[in-house]
């Protein structure tokens, strides 16, 4: 279309036969004629609105895509005036559908006091309720009030109102109450008289609301009366039996009781019963709790607490430090155990055994302050304490000397202990332990802290200590007592402990930085060593004193020359086994320990200048050389084991030498079957130790350990190689590298909206995207919601407004109307009456 | 020690008086070289430090402490006479004298010496005027003789006597403590003297060499220092250098103090990214394979650094990453390092793997193992800062787990031992009860052992 607005308007309204002459006739059109008029005139209606919305065009609303256009596309065309129309009227129709159904459909109301008031505390709001009942139970109690407004309480006669029909105020219905309140007619008082015979003539009304309540009023005041006489009466009895009955009483008092002797003699089956009674009073109610478990169950019980802590220990060997709390409370779950003496876990080994039960024992230390009087038990009682260990049973003598105080440092045991022998010492430790026990008394719990801490500076002290031969027996059980007390009383104690610990663990560091071989190693190390594998869990991943210690073992094996000290050589071999036990469950390996097997190997072997292919060694690239350790060719190895002597760790003949060899051999067994084997390098770490047993393979073939250690070596050496693989550790995703050019897309598509090889991730893609669409649409709608409630509600307010206001104007003007009118009213009277005179 | 004072006043003397005029300055020359040739062999070869080569001799000490520090025409004529007494005969190797001197002796000249040596330098050359090459004269330095001939204060001159003599000095046979100790002592003491430090190189290669040769790497890693700061800084050409670098990574490296100087001059050679990939390889290889046996402190420094190198060299990833291998089935694999061979670029490194660092996360100390896994994390970090790494010993280790602070958990060990020491089966056999506990009780906790 071309032209102006106005042609085209006219064109179109023209072409729509709008204007111009109407009713033009059309041949053989005749048909049309028949439509009825009213039709033809929504015909036009419609066409007119179609030619306004054509020429309107901020109706219609097109979306634009640029890239859309290009390619000629249909675009979408949106009306957004009428949709926002229409949505307008699905609102307004929800609304009113709402609105209608208001206050009337569905659901409870919520009556009670402020419970829709949000500003209201919850005690504000019991204040609120407490004040509306006191106020409700006042007014009911308001009988008596002067000031009630309820006269029909008034003045009564027999019950009867005084109230005499004139109390002019009164209207009608009140006294008809009165009528039908009392209905005999026996006494007529005036007005009531004449209002009964007023009743007959007016029809039998219907009685209002007003009415029908007044009367429930009235009877229940009357009922309410009635009993409040009745209640008085009472009283009134009781008050007058209560005054006689001080002359009851003298009256009784009086009289003579008949003459018995005392209380009657029980006879035997009274008796019987009352100690029935009695005891069923006092017997324990049956506690079902307590029921004995069965063997399995205890069985099953400890498996589970041994997974447990299996699991425990699973879970820091692997070094995921999470809860500790757990753990403390496990402790304290053993915690009994000790004192006690007697509980599963000490059962199974070591035991102390008190030979009387445990409340004398209590009964003893209850009198703990007197201790430098000797106890009265250990003398009275003719069985002497024993201790179980490794099955051995023990007989402890009597000691009954006096425990002075808690000895708090190591010259104060030692001055407690001396003189005394070995095997007399126990008594004296356990005498302290009982005395001091942390239940007996305030500050006990510290004092036995300190004395562990000297326990352990005295097992270090036993450990450099020399001794008898005949000695030996109780002083390795002195040793085995002390370590194990350290153990079981470590898990109430780990302060004290961890700080002596780490003291120890710092004095021996110092020691080994001096590099003087007197200084260091010393026995009580390597009994420092093996109480703390014995005492903390060795294979968790950080401990704050395995860790440190494990460094100082590293330290030491890295330090020690097996070559020219015969301690150093027995220490080394001794530390070497230790690690295996440390590290029996995490399998973690050490290096140094590795060296120094070597290094041992090589200062032990027989004739080391004829070790062949020394290259492949791992710790040395010269021929080895004879050390003053080196095994003479004819000296055999010994068939079995004996177990080595730490007191004669510095003797250096040719026996101890093999002895020494000879463990080395079962530690290398051991080890590589326990450690090395999984490891992937297990080729690399056993090479040396190939070559060096194929060397001692030619003096010792007749010791069968070594001709088994070598074929060992061998077949884990060849199992290894047929395993190994290169290693994969990178086998996570490829680290993506970031690009900052657009991506050129090959197969562009403007269709396509994602490019992802992935199926499901774009189907994903796709889901999140259309979640995403919803939600924003969603949105959309409920604020478009909230906005028309606000709309509505305002309006609904401005009416409310409204109507009030007319209604008042109304009223107003309704009055002004009547008043005007007395007025005139008024006026005319007066006229007329100034007329008349 | 009284004669020594004697004789020393006595050149005071001579020098003063003695000299052809009184006022022309003098130093009793030869008189002074008698003396040092009978001074430097005095004190016995027992005396000689094992652990620096320097000598334990009072005569020495007192003339180090009255005379040689204390006055520079002391020092310089010291220098100027023992050029003159190494030129006789009895030093000279080639000669056929029978007056030549024997090893041991010539070892307790040098300490002598040395001990003389090590422990002041012999001026400042910061103070010396650039052009004139002379001594400052404000604050003049303190002589014995009064009148001390003019050419002494020539620090030129000085050096150039110094060169001289050390060069001489250096060619006497050394013990090798004698060695580390030159070497030590060569950047500070030594090469700011000499006129001519290029003169040393043959000094160096020797040592070098010999240090490969009897196995005592830490005087070639000493060498090799003083090679570097040769070749840094005048250019100097090395052949087969990597080789001999390679030979270095012995079993002991790992062991010694001198590993971390080692390791940051290793790091300075590998820096280049035009090193072949199999060459680095190959160190990496040998590094890893060191690892086995060595204290944590050295995996600590050794981690890192491949670390670094794999990242500088992405095709040495096929060390930690192969996984063509294992989609071949991986059965037959067989490593093909050679670990004999001498030459870093033959020994089929590439087609390894160091299976080494892969045990070290499980190492026993949690902090190794935590580091050796980052060979199994994503290679984000660019590279590590290696000084960090070097210098960790045991007592800083341990100094660090000590530190920790107790947060209530000490962790007991739940299995219960009988005993702690036991020699074995004797005590065993007697426990029956605490075998039907299922408790795994071991009776012992250390068997094989007993008190």
């Amino acid at each position: 279309m071309a032209g102006s607005q106005l042609k085209q308007l006219k064109a179109s309204l023209k072409a729509a036969g709008l204007t111009g002459q109407t009713n033009i006739k059309k041949k053989g059109k005749k048909h049309s004629r028949k439509t009825p008029n009213e039709t033809r005139k929504d015909d036009k209606l419609e066409k007119l609105a179609k030619i306004r919305e054509q020429f309107n065009p901020f109706d219609v609303k097109v979306t634009r895509n640029k890239r859309a256009d290009a390619i000629a596309k249909k675009t979408a065309v949106g009306k957004p005036g009428i949709s926002k129309q229409a949505g307008e009227e699905a609102r307004k129709a929800d609304w009113d559908r709402k609105m209608s159904k208001k206050n009337k459909v569905g659901g409870l109301r919520d009556r009670r006091l402020g419970e829709n008031d949000s500003s209201l505390t919850a005690e504000e709001k019991a204040l609120e309720r407490f004040t509306k009942e006191r106020q409700r139970l006042a007014s009911k109690a308001s009988l008596y009030n002067l000031d009630d407004d309820d006269d029909d309480a008034g003045l009564t006669h027999f019950g009867q109102s005084l109230s005499m029909g004139f109390t002019g105020t009164d209207d009608q219905s009140d006294h008809g109450d009165i009528e039908e309140a009392d209905d005999d007619d026996g006494e007529d008082f005036f007005g009531k008289k004449r209002k009964i015979t007023d009743l007959p003539e007016e029809p039998q009304r219907k009685k209002t609301k007003a009415e029908v309540m007044k009367e429930v009023i009235a009877k229940s005041k009357y009922y309410k009366h009635e009993r409040q006489k009745l209640q008085e009466n009472i009283m009134e009895q009781v008050t007058s039996l209560d005054e006689d009955f001080g002359d009851v009483m003298s009256d009784l008092r009086g009289v003579k009781a008949p003459k018995t002797n005392g209380i009657q003699p029980k006879s035997e089956a009274d008796i019987k019963y009352d100690m029935k009674v009695k005891e069923v009073a006092l017997d324990r109610r049956a506690a079902p709790a307590d029921r004995t478990k069965t063997a399995e169950e205890l069985a099953k019980e400890r498996q589970d607490q041994l997974a447990k802590m299996e699991a425990d220990r699973l879970r820091r060997m692997q070094g995921d430090d999470a809860e500790d709390g757990e753990q403390r409370g496990d402790a304290d779950d053993l915690d009994g155990d000790f004192w006690a003496g007697d509980s599963e876990n000490e059962e199974d080994g070591f035991r102390i055994k008190d030979s009387d039960d445990e409340a004398a024992g209590e009964g003893d230390e209850s009198g703990d302050e007197a201790d430098d009087k000797p106890s009265a038990r250990d003398r009275s009682d003719g069985k002497p304490a024993t201790i179980t260990i490794g099955g051995k049973v023990i007989t402890l003598k009597g000691h009954s000397s006096s425990i002075g105080k808690c000895p708090s440092t190591l010259d104060e045991l030692l001055a407690l202990t001396e003189g005394v022998s070995y095997d007399e010492v126990i008594p004296i430790i356990r005498k302290v332990f009982q005395t001091y026990q942390p239940r007996m008394g305030a500050g006990n719990k510290e004092k036995i802290g300190v004395f562990l801490c000297v326990l352990v500076k005295y097992i270090l002290h036993l450990g450099d200590a020399e001794f008898k031969e005949e000695e030996r027996e109780n002083y390795t059980l002195l040793i085995e007592y002390i370590s194990k007390i350290i153990r079981d009383v470590a898990e109430k104690y780990p302060d004290e402990l961890l700080a002596e610990f780490r003291s120890q663990i710092t004095s021996i560091q110092q020691r080994i930085e001096t590099r003087d071989p007197l200084e260091y190693p010393k026995k009580s190390d390597l009994i420092f060593y093996t109480v703390v594998g014995r005492t903390f869990s060795t294979s968790d991943m950080y401990h704050l004193v395995v860790t440190p210690t494990l460094i100082l073992i590293g330290e030491t094996l890295e330090y020690l020359s097996p070559d020219k000290y015969p301690t150093h050589l027995f220490s080394g071999v001794y530390l070497c086994a230790l690690y295996l036990q440390y590290q029996r469950l995490s399998k973690r390996l050490m290096p140094e320990a590795i060296n120094f097997m070597e290094r041992a190997f090589l200062a032990l072997i027989p004739e080391p200048e004829k070790l062949g292919n020394y290259e492949s060694l791992a710790t040395r690239v010269r021929q080895p050389k004879r050390t003053k350790h080196s095994l003479k060719s004819t000296t055999s190895l010994p068939s079995d084991l004996k177990p080595l002597r730490i007191s004669n760790w510095s003797v250096s003949t040719q026996p101890q030498l093999a002895n020494l060899l000879a463990e080395l051999v079962s530690i290398l067994d051991e080890s590589s079957s326990l450690i090395f084997k999984d490891k992937s390098s297990f080729i690399e770490i056993s090479k040396p130790f190939i070559t060096i047993m194929k060397h001692l393979v030619i003096y010792h073939a007749s010791t069968p350990s070594i001709p088994n250690l070598l074929s060992k070596l061998n077949n884990l050496a060849r199992i290894a190689q047929q395993d190994r693989v290169p290693l994969t550790l990178q086998s996570h995703r490829a680290i993506a590298i970031p690009t900052y050019v657009p991506r050129f897309e090959e197969n562009f598509n403007p269709d396509r909206k994602s490019y992802d090889p992935d199926r499901t991730r774009q189907e994903i893609s796709k889901l999140r995207h259309q979640i995403k669409q919803e939600r924003k649409q969603n949105m959309r709608e409920i604020r478009k919601d909230a906005q028309f409630e606000a709309r509505e509600q305002i309006k609904r307010k401005k009416k409310e407004y409204e109507e009030y206001h007319s209604k008042m104007a109304r009223i107003i003007n309704s009055i002004q109307t009547e008043e005007g009118h007395d007025k005139n009213v008024y006026e005319r009277e007066k006229r007329a009456r100034k007329g008349k005179k | 020690m009284d004669s020594l004072d004697i004789l020393m006043k006595l050149i005071v003397v001579e020098s003063d008086f003695l000299g052809p005029n009184l006022k022309e300055p003098f130093f009793a020359n030869l008189s002074f070289r008698e003396l040092l040739k009978n001074l430097l062999i005095t004190g016995k070869s027992e005396e000689i430090d094992s652990e620096d080569g320097t000598i334990d001799n009072f005569l020495i000490l007192e003339f180090q402490e009255s005379y040689y520090n204390k006055f520079w025409d002391i020092r310089f004529f010291f220098f100027n006479e023992l050029k003159s007494i190494l030129e006789e005969d009895q030093f000279n190797p080639e000669s056929t004298t029978t007056n030549t001197t024997s090893p041991s002796q010539q070892q307790l000249f040098y300490s002598n010496i040395l001990t003389l040596f090590k422990p002041t330098a012999p001026y400042d050359p910061t103070t010396v005027d650039p052009k004139t090459k002379l001594l400052p004269k404000s604050p003049p330095q303190p002589t014995l003789t009064s009148t001390p001939p003019a050419q002494s204060q020539n620090t030129k001159q000085f050096n150039a006597n110094f060169e001289k003599t050390w060069l001489k000095l250096l060619n006497l046979p050394l013990t090798p403590q004698q060695y580390k100790t030159t070497l030590l002592i060569l950047h500070k003491r030594l090469i700011p003297y000499l006129n001519n430090p290029t003169k040393l190189m043959d000094f160096l290669t020797e040592s070098y060499n010999q240090g490969l040769q009897t196995k005592d790497i830490s005087i070639s890693i000493l060498a090799l220092n003083g090679l570097w700061e040769l070749m840094r800084a005048y250019n100097l050409e090395y052949p087969d250098f990597f080789i001999k670098l390679y030979a270095i990574l012995t079993p002991q490296l790992l062991h010694l103090s001198y590993k971390s100087r080692f390791l940051r001059l290793l790091d300075l050679f590998m820096t280049s990214t035009h090193l072949s990939s199999a060459m680095v390889a190959s160190f990496i290889k040998r590094l890893a394979r060191l690892c086995l046996t060595c204290p944590p402190a050295g995996i600590i420094s050794v981690i890192p650094f491949i670390y670094n190198l794999l990242k500088r060299h992405p095709t040495c990833m096929l060390l930690i990453h192969a996984p063509e291998e294992l989609e071949n089935g991986g059965a037959g694999y067989v490593d093909p390092f050679d670990e004999d061979e001498k030459d870093p670029a033959k020994t089929n490194a590439l087609e390894s793997s160091i299976w080494e660092l892969e045990c070290m996360m499980g190492h026993y100390h949690p902090n190794v193992a935590s580091l050796a896994k980052i060979l199994g994390q994503k290679f984000n970090k660019y590279s590590y800062n290696i000084e960090d790494f070097l210098d960790w010993n045991y007592s800083k280790l341990l100094e660090t787990e000590l530190g920790k602070k107790f947060k209530g958990e000490l962790t007991l060990e739940f299995e219960r031992w009988d005993s702690l020491i036991g020699g074995g089966a004797e005590v065993v056999d007697g426990e029956s009860e605490s075998a039907g506990n299922g408790d795994g009780v071991n009776s012992t906790y250390l068997k094989g052992f007993e008190y």
